[in-house]
């Protein structure tokens, strides 16, 4: 009985802590128009602190996205251009010579930030994406023989973009891995889009208020940790991974020739705590199957790896997983 | 001895007016002979024509070449004469051969030659040149290209790919026969009726009253099998696919279909609704409420149920039976008044 009340209460405690996130909603409604995945998205991420990855034809608000989240939060922001000529101390920071003081000194880089937005992050060669992606999961950066903790909360959201190709340094598997969630953001509805030429061509474009501290960030992510996930949505959860490493175990045997590698225990990691913070802005205590599939999308598509047939046969990770979450039976 | 002389000198004046009027005749006649080119490569097939020109009364033999026009121009084809009547009381016949020549070099076409009663008449000679592919003798030699494999046709495959299926098959069958005789089970056996949708559901909510899970704090169990009963049901009677989807997605798959019984609906939504708390928000329902969600399962089968459509049909039935049995009630009467006028 007592177990009824914890999950009653706990119910009760997500449904007043949560109410920032339609706050939050609202001030990003502002600005961005539509993209309600996207911003459900991010908010995610936000709250599971977790990395995110964005992929995106050019001119879909995902810079202005991650601008006006960053903007709502009353936390440092740094935006980085990556180019094919950056160097990791452009990234992280170098030792400087001081003559005046005949020693030399830290210089910090701009990814001492609490939100950092890593602009077309394929266009920069591997060791820069090695040093941010070292430091997003470390959460911690070494210059010279000092280490240096990054401020908290801590968030990377990258931008790629899927079409132009020429020039740029795909990010590999392993550190693909490391984003959390991977977003594809499409073109918004005809209606949408109206509002958003409407709101663009006017005196003034909309501003998002500033609503959150960090450290109501950071209690959150304390909160969204305390919802409520049962065996059976584990042993779900579990169920999909699995599928994507051996299809043939769960009557996909069709996709065993096309998945090179499956999901990773970091993915079964991920999807459980996307699941609860998507549980969280749906503002409920505990998680249900469709908070799973809601994320399992965004969670999964950058973790399985499709062989030479898949890509012969047209086959894409989305209908792999969609057809993973078709076949495994729901708790 | 006169008559002798005078036999020979007719004779000769005959024959010689004969020979006469052949010669002034073949000077209106023409033979000619004539390749599309005189220049073609080695293997090339070429079209060779030969052309009579010659008047009506007149007849020109046109040589048929069985395979050889000469001893370089193999023949390949050959046309029917073409007749063409000329205004000036001529015909042009006109014949095609299709030739080819597999040896290079420089040759003569030589004269063709037309039979005309006694005489022969031939065609110029024509000079041809069969070239022969330019060799790249700078180039390493290389090897003869084997032959091209032609695809398999299903006139081909059918035989084989059909045969070798009814061999499968008759093996299978073999196999069959021999395990079920071993076995000593009956060769053909017959499938049971698939059960209505409705009888099994009614057969599992018994089967979990008399469980009596949640009287022995098994609640969660109960709620699971409860759900279970509920969408095994729904996809035997509406095939919705219910066991790889959510409680949200099964009542908008409901609402998209034909379902129009709302009050059925909400009895669902709100049995799926407490289990969905039981089974992933640890939420204990209190004794009432464990009935009210087994009445309310009870009582969705009971209004979903498949009842209509059999009753209509047994009605249906008995209607036709009806009908066909007073047709022959009333064919018998008929009958019996023809008997017994």
């Amino acid at each position: 009985m007592n177990e009824t009340v914890d999950v009653k209460e706990l119910n009760e405690r997500i449904e007043k802590e949560s109410s920032f996130v339609d706050m939050i909603k609202m001030e990003m409604g502002k600005v961005i128009v539509g993209q309600k995945h996207l911003v459900d998205s991010l908010l995610i991420g936000f709250l599971s602190d977790g990395h995110i990855l964005l992929e995106g034809v050019p001119g879909l608000a995902k810079t202005l996205a991650i601008n006006t989240l960053a903007s709502v939060v009353d936390a440092d922001f740094s935006r980085i251009q990556f180019t094919p000529d950056l160097l990791p101390a452009d990234l992280i920071g170098t030792m400087i010579y001081s003559q005046k003081k005949e020693e030399f000194q830290v210089k910090r880089g701009p990814i001492f930030t609490n939100f950092v937005l890593a602009d077309e992050i394929n266009r920069s060669p591997a060791k820069v994406q090695s040093a941010l992606l070292e430091a997003m999961q470390e959460r911690q950066v070494t210059i010279g023989e000092e280490t240096y903790q990054l401020p908290q909360p801590f968030l990377v959201m990258a931008t790629q973009n899927p079409i132009e190709q020429e020039g740029t340094y795909p990010l590999p598997e392993a550190q693909v891995d490391r984003f959390m969630l991977k977003v594809v953001v499409d073109y918004p509805k005809l209606e949408e889009e109206k509002l958003i030429v409407r709101e663009n061509i006017a005196k003034e474009f909309p501003k998002a208020n500033t609503i959150l501290k960090p450290e109501d960030i950071v209690n959150a992510r304390n909160v969204v940790k305390d919802v409520y996930i049962d065996e059976k949505i584990e042993r779900y959860i579990l169920d999909i991974v699995f599928a994507t490493r051996f299809p043939e175990k769960y009557n996909l045997e069709k996709f065993s020739a096309m998945i090179n590698y499956g999901g990773s225990p970091r993915a079964s990691i991920n999807l459980a705590m996307a699941s609860k913070a998507y549980a969280f802005i749906k503002r409920r205590g505990y998680v249900i199957p469709e908070d799973v599939r809601a994320v399992c999308h965004d969670v999964l598509r950058h973790r399985i790896g499709l062989t030479y047939e898949a890509e012969a046969e047209n086959v894409t990770t989305e209908d792999i997983i969609t057809e993973i979450l078709n076949t495994i039976e729901v708790p | 001895m006169l008559r002798k002389a005078k036999f020979y000198i007719v004779y000769l004046l005959v024959f010689g007016l004969m020979h006469f009027t052949f010669k002034s005749n073949a000077q209106h006649i023409t033979v000619k002979a004539k390749l599309d080119t005189t220049e073609f490569l080695i293997g090339d097939q070429i079209g060779l024509e030969l052309e009579v020109r010659q008047p009506i009364k007149e007849f020109v033999g046109i040589p048929i070449f069985e395979q050889n026009v000469n001893q370089e121009l193999e023949v390949l084809e050959q046309s029917e004469n073409d007749t063409t009547l000329l205004e000036t009381g001529h015909f042009i016949i006109r014949k095609r051969l299709l030739v080819t020549a597999f040896d290079s070099g420089y040759y003569a076409l030589p004269p063709i030659p037309f039979l005309y009663y006694s005489d022969t008449l031939r065609t110029d000679p024509i000079l041809f040149h069969v070239k022969t592919i330019p060799v790249d003798t700078s180039q390493a030699i290389k090897d003869i290209k084997r032959p091209y494999g032609a695809p398999l046709s299903f006139a081909e495959v059918f035989p084989w790919a059909g045969g070798s299926l009814i061999l499968a098959l008759v093996i299978f069958i073999l196999i069959y026969v021999i395990k079920k005789l071993r076995r000593k089970e009956p060769i053909i056996r017959r499938i049971k009726p698939r059960e209505p949708a409705h009888i099994i559901a009614f057969r599992g909510l018994e089967k979990l009253k008399k469980d009596k899970l949640w009287q022995q704090e098994k609640i969660k169990e109960y709620y699971t099998d409860l759900t279970d009963i509920l969408r095994l049901y729904l996809w035997n009677r509406y095939s919705i696919r219910t066991l790889e989807r959510t409680s949200e997605e099964i009542l908008e798959s409901l609402e998209i279909s034909d379902f129009n019984d709302e009050e059925a609906y909400d009895i669902l939504k709100d049995v799926f609704q407490v289990s969905d708390l039981v089974k992933f928000a640890k939420f204990k329902p209190i004794a009432d409420e464990h009935e009210k969600c087994l009445s309310g399962a009870y009582n969705f089968v009971d209004r979903t149920k498949l009842i209509i459509e059999e009753k209509k049909d047994a009605e249906e039935d008995k209607k036709d039976n009806n009908s066909s049995l007073n047709s022959e009630n009333e064919e018998v009467k008929m009958l019996e008044e023809q008997s017994n006028p």
